[in-house]
Formats: C-alpha cells, sequence, structure tokens
C-alpha cells in the first residue's frame, strides 16, 4: 500500500507541503512515498558517508565498499522496511545512517570471523582447553557508581578515549568529565579502604 | 582539599577493580555478542545528538557500559574527521538496486475524461426522462388501440356506458 505523499508529510508531524523540509528530508518522504526516482539521489548523497562510516569499522579486514553495499541493500529491502524506521523528529538522518552503517559493518565482521573447521580436520593443539587466567578479584558494589560515573571510566581506561571526546559524547564540557573521573575514584577507594579487599 | 587522582593511576586502579569483578563488569564485547540486546539505531542516534530526556539518556548510557560497540559508534559519531572516499562506484551500484521507474500504480493509470458538470448536465439528464416518458405513453397507446381492434367487443360495455350530456340533459328536456 503506498501512502500519499502529503500523508507522509503529516507522520513527520509538518503541514502537508512541508515548507520547512529540507531538500534531504524531502527526497526522503519521495521516496518512502512511492516515488523511486528519490533513490538515486538519495544514494548520491549519503554514498560518501556511509562508505566512510563502514571503513572506519572494517579498515582492511574487508572490502568496504561490499560492505556499503550492502547497507543499501538493507535499506531498500522490503520496500524501504528499515529506512521507514528513521524518526526525523529524534536525530538527523546522518546521525543514523552512520549507526546503521557501523552496525551493518560489524555484522559483516562477525560473519566472517566464525569459519566452521569440521573436528577431524582441526588439529590436536587447537583442541587443548588452556586454564583460565584469573585475575586477582576485587568486586564493585553495583550500586557504589552511577551509571554516569561508570562510563566515564570506562570510556576513560576501556575505550581508551580522551576526555574531549567523552565531553563531546556526553555533551558536557571537559572539567565535568574531569570531575566525575575523580569523584568515581574517591568513592573507590574509600569503598575498598573500608572493606581492607586490597 | 582531595588531591586529583592522575589518570594513570586511575587505570591501574581501574583495570583491578572491573576485570575482576562480577556485578559491574564492564563488557568488552559488542551488541549481538554474548546476548547483548542491540540498542535501536533511532535511540542510540537520538543520543549522540543530545535529543533524549535524563531518564531515556541514563538507560542508555547504562547499557553503554556493556556494549563497546555502541560506544565506539558514539565515538566515531563525535569525532570530526570523516575521510573524503571515492564513492562513485559504490554510487553506481547502489542506484542500481531500486528501478528508477516511478513505482506507484497511479502513475501509469490514464485519468478519464472529466465528467461535465452544471447546466449541461442537468439538461442530459431532463431530455433522457423526456425521452422515457414519450416512450412510455406511445407503447402504452399502441397497446391498447391494438387490444381495441382484436377484441372489440369486451370494450363494448365501455360504450354502452350512459352517456353523461344525457344524464344531466336528457332528451326530453333537449327535446
Amino acid at each position: 500500500m503506498f501512502r500519499r505523499e502529503g500523508a507522509y508529510f503529516e507522520s513527520f508531524g509538518l503541514p502537508a507541503s512541508a515548507p520547512s523540509l529540507s531538500s534531504d528530508q524531502q527526497n526522503l518522504a519521495r521516496l518512502l512515498a512511492g516515488d523511486n526516482t528519490a533513490w538515486s539521489a538519495f544514494v548520491e548523497r549519503y554514498a560518501g558517508l556511509i562508505l566512510s562510516a563502514v571503513h572506519r569499522v572494517i579498515g582492511l579486514q574487508g572490502d568496504a565498499e561490499d560492505a556499503a553495499q550492502d547497507v543499501f541493500v538493507r535499506l531498500c529491502k522490503d520496500d524501504f522496511r528499515l529506512l521507514r524506521q528513521y524518526d526525523p523528529t529524534r536525530a538527523g538522518l546522518g546521525t543514523w545512517l552512520t549507526i546503521v552503517a557501523r552496525s551493518v559493518a560489524h555484522d559483516g565482521i562477525r560473519r566472517r570471523r566464525a569459519p566452521t573447521v569440521p573436528i577431524d580436520d582441526a588439529p590436536e593443539s587447537a583442541l587443548a582447553v588452556q586454564p583460565p587466567v584469573l585475575p586477582e578479584k576485587l568486586k564493585i558494589p553495583p550500586d557504589l557508581l552511577s551509571p554516569r560515573q561508570q562510563l566515564v571510566l570506562t570510556m576513560l581506561y576501556d575505550q581508551d578515549m580522551d576526555v574531549a571526546e567523552i565531553s563531546t559524547i556526553l555533551k558536557v564540557d571537559a572539567q565535568t568529565v574531569r570531575s566525575t573521573h575523580h569523584k568515581a575514584m574517591l568513592k573507590l577507594r574509600a569503598h575498598f579502604k573500608e572493606s581492607g579487599e586490597r | 582539599m582531595d588531591e586529583i587522582i592522575p589518570f594513570e593511576t586511575g587505570r591501574r586502579f581501574w583495570q583491578k577493580v572491573a576485570h575482576g569483578a562480577g556485578e559491574t563488569s564492564v563488557g568488552k564485547s559488542g551488541a549481538g555478542e554474548g546476548g547483548i540486546e542491540p540498542l535501536d539505531p533511532m535511540v542510540l542516534a537520538a543520543y549522540a545528538e543530545g535529543r533524549l530526556d535524563p531518564a531515556a539518556a541514563e538507560a542508555v548510557e547504562i547499557h553503554l557500559l556493556t556494549d563497546s560497540e555502541a560506544l565506539e559508534t558514539l565515538a566515531a559519531i563525535a569525532s570530526p574527521g570523516h575521510r573524503a572516499i571515492d564513492a562513485d562506484r559504490l554510487i553506481a551500484r547502489a542506484t542500481a538496486l531500486v528501478p528508477n521507474v516511478p513505482s506507484r500504480p497511479a502513475d501509469r493509470i490514464v485519468p478519464l475524461p472529466a465528467r461535465t458538470s452544471g447546466l449541461r448536465a442537468y439538461a442530459a439528464w431532463g431530455a433522457m426522462a423526456a425521452s422515457l416518458l414519450v416512450v412510455s405513453l406511445v407503447g402504452f397507446n399502441v397497446g391498447r388501440s391494438a387490444e381495441h381492434a382484436l377484441d372489440p367487443a369486451r370494450y363494448q360495455a365501455a360504450t354502452d356506458l350512459p352517456d353523461p350530456t344525457l344524464t344531466l340533459f336528457p332528451n326530453d328536456v333537449l327535446g
């Protein structure tokens, strides 16, 4: 069933004529309303962004162009089912497409990462189970740190992000990131000093 | 006043507590691995642009603790360095995915001629009704005449009825 173009604009919460829509959004609205001629404009507009996003995930692990093509295949599959999930009132199309492209690229890596080898063909050494090396166990109580504090520590120390990156992602200034880190560390120190676990 | 904790000290301490921790272990895997339910891309996009209310944003941050892939994606969106890549071949391939023709059936239907309206429409309907009336009257009279001609006795009684003029004006009155 094809929707009227005006009805699609109305579903964006905008008047049917939608004079305030950007040309990109008008093009997308035309595409989703059934005008396939808008597809080529959409591809030309976003191919570079999608290829770049995919390239940053895949790097040298595969053909970024094939992965980017896979993104476009998914976007137009089943009468643009995935593309219809985009909501312009919640985020920009470029941001959403970057997230979708990276997700598709990660899926591709996961598919390639797990090649199946018949067990008879596997060498004996590959089947040997190595004893796990257990780290010294310390436990952080679940409510000791706030989610924001945990996230800052994770981004700093597990993701190796710098303060500027974190402040951009969390939409706070750099001093707030440093302060959050400091408070979290004080809480952890105090907890382990009191419990004598160190 | 507390001393400022240097990041290097913090890193060593965090590695010691976080990677042995049970309850608050920080995930190194991404969504789609290890049973982590991936975030809806629309929600993550809204978070990346700071458009979520505080409660929804906190829910996303809790998810991010166990989804390193989503964290990397946020970092990629936040960092400005998108490299310009030649996408000409991709554009050609992706454009071919959807046929470049209008797909709406309505675009391929030849429209009917516009209906006449106003006085012309009334005149046409009036002419049609008048024709029907004339045909009905003619048909009725023809049928009646034919029946009369074929069976004149049946209509004798009708002709034997007293002449109303004679009732009102008898012959003797009229002379």
